[in-house]
């Protein structure tokens, strides 16, 4: 029998305990996924892959099975699982956006260290800003569509699998991403 | 868009798709008219158009944006000085490393050449640049790097030329070589070597890893970058001088201290050098999650747990041979790692040298530095040195070292008990010197270098023992040394003799009331228990609690210690909830004690899993599983993962959810048991595979994965044969487990065939009345029920209902309920009048043993009046129709 990573059960158990009320259990997982998709995500970028429809949902995927390992059946587990690492992934981003944009406004004579460099065009981080910052606007006033938002957009997750993450029907989050995304519009434009 | 807007066309969204299109068309019509704005959002949202036009944005995961970037300069074919650049070597987080030939010479020179990455650099950084680098090119070490020279290049860019070193980083080489752990000390011994050399020049390393040590092929170890990263640190303060770039820290390696930021001394080294040893022995880093993330360092700085030792963290890779190797690391590498990775640097080694001297004693069998000087190791590290009496020396020393544990724990706690610990000590110290003695006498069997076993060491040393009633208390003590020795070694009856004669004594010498005699009664408790004796576990685990409580009060690890043993008697005898409330307590106590503490975390992980047992006795199946895994934790922080106790708690979660019905957490816990059995075991037959195996083909059946079902019994059947008899309650397990698999395959001859050989071993093992027997008839039954043959279902079911009574003096819900299923079983073969009375008494026992009103006794009501109108017996119906609607109204 293959070994799993020894991660996985510690973050099923987390999983449990935090399904058991332990919220605290969380942060831990959080920990552990930030640490492993941040590597990932970077070996991403580094890809040599001109098209730019990248499969995030593959991403996500390869997160689950790097981490929890391929013998993992709980599909339960599975659903939470992808909504944290689509929370982990918005943090990845960010970072790697920010970091950018901080090395940009320094000294011109600035070279991005050797190891975590990844180009991004200024449209798209200033873009990718805009959205988060509405994001936590939209937050604000009404938490579940901001949620859906997260889900997709920094996490790249289908929308069956948010449905089943929130644990309501398919139709309902193709309607609500329908008026996040109307709001998301709006609300860029106006900027 | 403001809120009242959206919260408006959020509203109007909602109610849409219940409108019909006449509706639709209006609202929006009337919206125009008044809200213009929000009409316009509402009809694009629900036109199809709004959905199709794609938002480059919001559409593409962000993730997509992000691209590689360039690639960055190359340097080959470059020239530097008088050096020409011809191949890329390495790239690192401080830069990149090439090959380089000199060109003003004639012979055949090589160097490699660093360039470093970094931004914008002052001027005054430039001439500490130089400054520093001019003081390592002094460092002259075999197993350093020469640096020869270094400058600015045109671009400012930082360069500093160096010895070309052909060789493979450490980890790689002693992995490619199979290095065994000796010759992984001897390599790290020149490390450190080279280490003191240049702490000894006032030169530190800062960023000691396995990457930055090189190993030739010829087996020389060598330091690369030593004092590099100090070159790239900007420490005069002032913010002109700051260079960015980034500071090469590699946080798996690098020291509490520095992770914080504070300033360094060697002792920071000296860290590294223990993170490398850590890895070098045991093949696995001591810090998980060693990327460069924030959030992993502020877990390391902030929420630092034990950190398990390396022996508990051996990869099976490096090791051809696990437990050798484990046995190698236990004790006093594991206390010569530990110690140099400790937190504060003045409890770290003071030296690499001193560190390096350290791993020497232990080669050469002295005692180390790295553990406190007790009387015990003292004289296991004698035995080791002049005899052959490895197996009991070990024994020795492991309850010594629990002894003195106990102590040192004791004197810690409070003042007053200082004295006594003090005495204890000294204590220690005349049986040490009484075990030296005995242990080594010249002995003509150690002379022609047979090995003796244990059990005959613990005779002789047994025999001595009479000799010593001029000295009774030290006599007692060895009385109790040596049945505790025994007890280890599973010979019980020669155990609980000698605890006994210790006991007697103590309480002649020291009195009854005193500590020594509380002490050997928990001993003897514990073997009472291990042998399922209840009745003496209880008595002698309740008189050592009060003795234990009056003594040292009710939250001492000692009393709370035998509290668990007396509530596992309590267990043993069925009172669970008695058990219950005294675990409850203790573990609530202990809770408060000192859970760093190896002692106090074992007792509490014993106490957790009880509790579970107590839960699971109740049938409290959430409970259960809560506390196996609070033990589970316990476990895996003071024990690693590789342990049989953590696979024992695996298989009890798994089993657990097998009977929750929750297959996949079942199987997933089972088959972590599983693989840490096989590691730990290898080949060998044993009790937690067999059981990880039982659970497995038992759930696969459920999973419907029938093939692996039967192949896990098949395997489980094995090991039982090994690990127990042919003739053993388990082995026949195994066999109706083999029979469940064929069974729902539809193979019924060989499910039959495995089910009738199992039956008769339970038979000839029980040979008479036992509920264990009861249970197996009361399966078989269904087993036949369930493939369609009733005859057989009926004669199992009253075969097992035979069986109870004999072993139970009276009535039991098992009882009512195998009758009613009988019952049940004989109404599907019309047998009316037969099923009729069981009914009855089915129903007689329900309703005495349940509350009223409690679903099995309305089920064996409903199913009674039917068979009595069946039968005719219209009065009897009636009368038990208007108890039962009595009965149902109630609640």
């Amino acid at each position: 029998m293959a070994m799993q990573n020894p991660d996985s059960e510690a973050i099923t158990m987390w999983l449990h305990e935090w399904r058991d009320g332990k919220p605290e259990a969380m942060d831990k997982v959080m920990a552990l996924v930030y640490d492993q998709l941040k590597q990932m995500a970077h070996r991403y970028t580094l890809r040599e892959n001109p098209d730019h429809t990248l499969n995030t949902t593959g991403l996500v995927h390869d997160a689950y099975i790097k981490i929890l390992g391929q013998n993992q059946r709980s599909y339960e587990n599975r659903a939470h699982f992808y909504a944290i690492v689509s929370t982990c992934m918005r943090r990845v981003i960010m970072e790697m956006v920010r970091s950018r944009n901080a090395h940009k406004r320094g000294n011109g004579a600035h070279k991005v260290p050797l190891m975590d460099h990844f180009l991004i065009s200024d449209t798209d981080a200033d873009q990718i800003i805009s959205v988060n910052d509405a994001l936590v606007k939209l937050g604000e006033f009404d938490p579940r569509l901001a949620e859906i938002t997260e889900y997709r957009y920094f996490g790249g997750m289908k929308m069956e699998e948010i449905a089943k993450a929130l644990g309501c029907s398919l139709s309902s989050v193709k309607r609500d991403w329908k008026l996040a995304r109307l709001w998301l519009q709006s609300e860029l434009s106006e900027d | 868009m403001d809120k009242e807007a959206w919260i408006a066309i959020k509203k109007y969204y909602a109610q849409l798709p219940e409108m019909s299109e006449e509706e639709q068309e209006a609202l929006l019509r009337k919206l125009t008219e008044e809200q213009p704005e929000q009409a316009a959002v509402l009809r694009s949202l629900i036109s199809d158009a709004g959905q199709t036009a794609a938002d480059p944005v919001l559409d593409l995961p962000a993730i997509s944006k992000i691209k590689d970037s360039d690639k960055p300069i190359d340097h080959v074919g470059r020239i530097i000085g008088k050096y020409k650049l011809t191949f890329l070597i390495g790239i690192g987080g401080m830069g990149r490393v090439y090959l380089a030939d000199r060109l003003d010479l004639e012979a055949h020179q090589q160097v490699a050449i660093k360039i470093i990455s970094a931004g914008y650099l002052t001027e005054v950084y430039k001439k500490r640049f130089d400054r520093e680098r001019k003081i390592l090119s002094r460092l002259n070490h075999p197993h350093i790097t020469r640096i020869y020279d270094g400058g600015i290049t045109e671009e400012g860019t930082p360069y500093i030329i160096m010895e070309y070193v052909e060789g493979k980083p450490l980890m790689e080489y002693v992995s490619d070589n199979e290095l065994n752990l000796e010759q992984r000390l001897e390599l790290f011994i020149d490390l450190c070597e080279a280490v003191d050399y240049a702490h000894r020049n006032f030169v530190m390393h800062r960023d000691l890893k396995p990457g930055n040590i090189l190993v030739t092929n010829h087996g020389i170890v060598k330091v690369i970058d030593f004092g590099i990263a100090k070159i790239l640190e900007d420490d005069s303060g002032e913010e002109d001088l700051t260079i960015m770039g980034y500071i090469p820290l590699t946080p798996a390696y690098a020291s509490p201290e520095q992770l914080k930021g504070e300033p360094l001394t060697v002792a920071s080294d000296i860290f590294s050098l223990g993170v490398i040893l850590y890895q070098l022995v045991s093949g696995n880093k001591p810090y998980p999650g060693s990327t460069k993330s924030n959030m992993a360092l502020a877990e390391r700085i902030h929420h630092r747990s034990a950190l398990p030792k390396p022996s508990s963290k051996l990869d099976p890779n490096i090791a051809p041979d696990l437990k050798a190797w484990q046995k190698q690391l236990k004790g006093d590498i594991d206390n010569i790692v530990l110690k140099a990775l400790k937190d504060s640097p003045e409890e770290r080694y003071s030296s690499a040298a001193q560190l390096a001297e350290d791993l020497q004693r232990y080669q050469k069998n002295y005692p180390v530095m790295a553990r406190p000087d007790s009387a015990w190791y003292l004289f296991s590290k004698y035995a080791r040195r002049n005899t052959a009496i490895v197996t009991l020396g070990l024994l020795v020393v492991l309850i010594l070292l629990a002894g003195v544990g106990a102590t040192l724990w004791q004197a810690d706690k409070a003042a007053q008990q200082r004295d006594q610990a003090q005495m204890e000590a000294e204590r220690a110290q005349e049986i040490s010197r009484f075990l030296t003695e005995l242990f080594d006498y010249s002995d003509p069997d150690r002379a022609a270098g047979a090995v003796i076993s244990s059990e005959t060491m613990l005779e002789r040393g047994s025999a001595k023992l009479e000799g010593l009633q001029g000295r009774p208390n030290l006599q007692a003590e060895m009385y109790r040394l040596i049945g505790e020795l025994y007890s280890k070694q599973h010979l019980y009856d020669q155990a609980e003799a000698h605890l006994l004669k210790a006991l007697e004594i103590f309480e002649v010498q020291k009195g009854a009331q005193s500590l020594d005699p509380a002490r050997t009664k928990l001993h003897l408790a514990e073997i009472y228990s291990t042998q399922n004796r209840t009745r003496e576990t209880l008595e002698l685990s309740e008189a050592a609690a009060n003795l234990f409580a009056e003594r040292l009060g009710k939250e001492s690890l000692e009393h709370n210690k035998a509290q668990n043993y007396r509530a596992r008697a309590e267990m043993q005898a069925g009172n669970y909830a008695v058990a219950l409330e005294i675990l409850l307590e203790a573990a609530e106590r202990v809770e408060q004690l000192d859970l760093d503490n190896a002692l106090v975390a074992r007792v509490l992980t014993s106490l957790y899993n009880d509790i579970a047992g107590a839960y699971s006795g109740m049938g409290q199946r959430l409970e259960y599983l809560h506390y196996l895994k609070r033990a589970l934790a316990i476990m895996l922080d003071t024990e690693g993962e590789t342990s049989q106790n953590v696979a024992a708690v695996y298989n009890n979660i798994g089993h657990a959810y097998y009977f929750m019905a929750e297959y996949d957490s079942a199987l997933y816990y089972t088959l972590n048991a599983l693989s840490i059995a096989d590691e730990l075991y290898r080949d060998q037959a044993n009790d937690r595979s067999r059981f990880a195996h039982c659970n497995l083909a038992k759930t696969y059946i459920y999973t419907g994965q029938l093939p692996q079902a039967l192949e896990h019994a098949e395997q489980c059947y094995a090991q039982s044969l090994q690990v127990y008899e042919e003739v053993h309650p388990f082995t026949a397990f195994a066999l109706s487990v083999i029979g469940d698999a064929y069974l729902a395959m539809g193979d019924h001859k060989n499910s039959e065939s495995h089910r009738r050989q199992a039956t008769s071993i339970y038979e000839s093992y029980f040979q008479g009345a036992d509920p264990k027997l009861a249970w197996h008839y009361w399966d078989e039954a269904e087993r036949y029920f369930k493939s369609g043959k009733l005859i057989e279902a009926i004669d199992f079911k009253r075969r097992c209902i035979d069986v109870y009574r004999q072993t139970m003096p009276e009535a039991t819900g098992d009882i009512a309920e195998a009758e009613y299923i009988l019952a049940g079983f004989l109404l599907q073969s019309d047998s009316l009048e037969l099923a009729l009375p069981l009914l009855e008494s089915a129903l007689n026992t329900f309703e005495k043993e349940y509350p009223p009103g409690d679903e099995r006794t309305l089920k064996a009501m409903r199913e009674l009046i039917e068979v009595y109108e069946q039968s005719e017996y219209a009065e009897a119906a009636a009368q038990l129709s208007s108890h039962l609607s009595a009965l149902e109204v109630e609640p």
